[in-house]
């Protein structure tokens, strides 16, 4: 299989290569119009040179007269002067140039004689009274090709170094943005070897897309952590609360199977083992739908609910088993409050938050259910005047299995974390207010229309 | 009332459980033989359908197996075999009904009524006791024929209890049967629904219907 290339690589590889193709082409269009240039600039440096001298020209008694103004060599230009029958007459000719070289009109020559190269411009010009005469201008073609070449040279030398340059920085500057990939690659895969979820890639303040990359995933390594922990906790509660009623059916057996000789007496051990195991069936019911509510899968069923009448019955139903305890259940209900919810759910919400007044409750005492409306909610209240719950303990009665020390045993302590999901199943929210010693209130708001569906 | 759903292909399987939830049936499911197994071992259900080409336990060997357990659970088949000989050997073994795919859904959901409506007397989906009417078709509700408006819950225990008229339920037995097992009622719940009933169903109304069994639960008959 063939090897992909690091990204560095391809960067600066295609880059390179793109930059190649602009220097090529560069160059070769100074190449080609280099050719041209030179001769242009030759013919107009000619052409120049011709013009000035043509004015030193005069004609005075048939006989041409030249001007201390004429200047026969003016840097590489040679000037010369010929009559119309091509004899010399005035002027200089380079070393080396043909004389004998034919006149061409306003055309600029290439004239090569023994090796060396000429750019020759003639001009045929009528001289006042006398005639027509031939001016030439002649330069070595060699002087300015080499400077054109020399140009060529540089820039033949000077743009690939810059090429190869600028690749090197380009490679430097990928490699520095693409470093903390590293490093972010290195954490996960740290992550994966030794399920540490507490590492984060923590590579600082965002500067560009691949920070922004990293601080994302370190917020997500968040999120597992976080899903992960809550998981654990729930087993090891799950596998902790599971023990008690385990070890109470496992000693009633063992006793019964060893000491029970009559039948009643089998029985009641019979009854005992199944009491404690349908504590345990409701406890991991209970558990299940937690953990699910957890993961988010807790399917709810939607209709128009009266609370009022729900509200209602719960307080019935739960009067029978406080009426034990010797404790009132009184309600101040408003009648006819609707609210779109799982009418199942939100019969567990009050007999949870009723169970639990019941529980903390005083003997003689009270637990009431309030229901109002306010603004576009319904507001439920359900306080009591029993032992109330320690201040520091306010913020923990949400989590599950909490119970206070003296009341441990009875129930499971999932009652208050379950009703707390229910209220926010329902896009509502709950709080709890207490007095240690006075009481508790249990306060809860349902959004009549929730859009959660 | 509450339906176990074993079919091996999932989009017909979750087909299957969503019409039968908006039937107001309560209903679990599985996708193979073993899992079925393990279902009907540790929950009662009023109907089961029942592939026959599964995964791991085939249909056939699970219904000899349920049927040797003295498990009277009535049985659907559904299956594509649909030749002469494939019928008469799941009947034989067993099974309370036999439905051919493709299958109407109309046609699968009327079949189950017919199965539940075996073991009362009433002669369609209609059931009546006193002036109550239950239309288990329809899901409708009346009593005297004034309409009486019930929660989908609220009318799943009616039925359950209707169907099941003069026999003493458990709290446990209501809530195994109205909930599956994604759901967990509580017998609390089951209080309270039963005071929802009553109040719809019995109050103003005569005679009263609904009557408590100390200790035992709840049964749906004309004398208290």
């Amino acid at each position: 299989m063939q090897k992909r290339l690091s990204i560095k690589m391809r960067v600066t590889l295609w880059f390179t290569a793109v930059m190649i193709v602009m220097v090529a082409a560069t160059l070769l269009f100074l190449f080609s119009t280099s050719q041209k240039e030179v001769r242009n600039a030759s013919a107009y440096t000619l052409e120049d040179a011709l013009q000035d001298n043509l004015a030193e020209i005069d004609c005075e008694d048939g006989a041409l007269v030249f001007d201390d103004d004429f200047i026969s060599v003016r840097g590489d230009v040679s000037v010369s002067v010929y009559s119309a029958e091509g004899t010399f007459l005035y002027g200089k000719t380079p070393k080396g140039f043909a004389v004998g070289t034919s006149f061409a009109d306003r055309q600029l020559q290439t004239v090569e004689s023994y090796g060396v190269e000429w750019y020759a411009y003639d001009q045929r010009e009528a001289v006042d009274e006398y005639g027509d005469i031939w001016i030439r201008a002649v330069m070595s073609a060699d002087a300015i090709k080499q400077t054109y070449g020399s140009m060529l040279h540089i820039a033949g030398l000077l743009l690939p170094v810059l090429v190869l340059l600028s690749a090197a920085v380009g490679y430097m500057l990928t490699q520095r943005a693409l470093r903390p990939v590293r490093q972010i690659t290195q954490t996960a895969e740290r992550i994966g070897e030794s399920r540490d979820l507490t590492r984060r890639i923590d590579l600082g303040e965002g500067r560009d897309e691949v920070y922004v990359l990293a601080n994302t995933f370190d917020r997500m390594f968040d999120r597992l952590e976080e899903a992960f922990e809550k998981e654990k906790r729930f087993t090891s509660d799950a596998s902790h609360e599971l023990r008690t009623p385990t070890a109470v059916i496992l000693s009633t057996c063992e006793y019964a199977a060893v000491h029970a000789d009559a039948l009643a007496e089998a029985k009641d051990a019979l009854a005992s083992v199944q009491t404690q195991a349908q504590k345990m069936s409701a406890l991991i019911s209970q558990l299940l739908m937690l953990s699910r509510a957890d993961q988010g899968q807790e399917r709810l069923q939607w209709e128009l609910v009266d609370v009022s009448e729900l509200a209602e019955l719960v307080a019935e139903q739960q009067q029978e088993l406080a009426a034990g305890r010797g404790i009132a259940i009184r309600t101040k209900i408003a009648p006819h409050l609707l609210v779109r919810g799982d009418e199942t759910m939100l019969m567990r919400l009050f007999i949870n938050l009723v169970e639990n007044g019941v529980k903390y409750g005083r003997e003689d005492g009270y637990v009431q259910i309030e229901l109002v409306q306010e603004d576009d909610c319904v507001v439920g209240t359900v306080r009591d005047n029993g032992r109330g719950i320690a201040p520091e303990n306010l913020g923990r009665i949400w989590g599950r299995f909490y119970q206070e020390e003296e009341s441990r045993g009875v129930g499971c302590g999932l009652g208050l974390s379950m009703a707390k999901w229910i209220v926010e199943a329902h896009a509502g929210h709950i709080d709890a207010e207490s007095v240690q010693g006075q009481g508790s209130v249990f306060t809860f708001y349902l959004p009549k229309n929730n859009a959660a569906s | 009332m509450r339906i176990l759903v074993v079919e091996d292909e999932p989009s017909l399987n979750a087909l299957i459980v969503k019409k039968l939830t908006m039937e107001r049936y309560s209903v679990d499911a599985c996708l193979n033989g073993t899992d079925a197994r393990d279902y009907m071992a540790c929950a009662e259900y009023d109907v089961i359908l029942l592939d026959i080409m599964l995964p791991g336990m085939s249909g056939l060997e699970l219904l000899r197996e349920l049927r040797r357990r003295n498990d009277k659970t009535p049985v659907l088949l559904l299956t594509a075999k649909d030749g002469v000989q494939d019928r008469v050997e799941g009947l034989d073994c067993g099974a309370d009904d036999y439905l051919v795919k493709p299958f109407s859904f109309d046609e699968l959901l009327a079949r189950i009524r017919v199965i539940l409506r075996r073991g009362s007397d009433n002669m369609d989906h209609i059931f009546t006791l006193a002036d109550l009417k239950v239309d288990c078709k329809a899901h409708t509700v009346s009593r005297g024929g004034v309409p009486i408006a019930l929660s989908s819950k609220e009318y799943s225990i009616l039925e359950y209890l209707v169907r099941n008229r003069g026999t003493v339920l458990s709290r446990e037995r209501i809530s195994n049967h109205i909930w599956n097992y994604e759901y967990e009622g509580g017998s609390n719940v089951v209080d309270v629904y039963i005071r929802y009933l009553r109040r719809k169903l019995d109050d103003g109304f005569s005679p009263k219907l609904i009557h408590t069994v100390r200790g035992a639960g709840y049964v749906l008959r004309e004398e208290p």
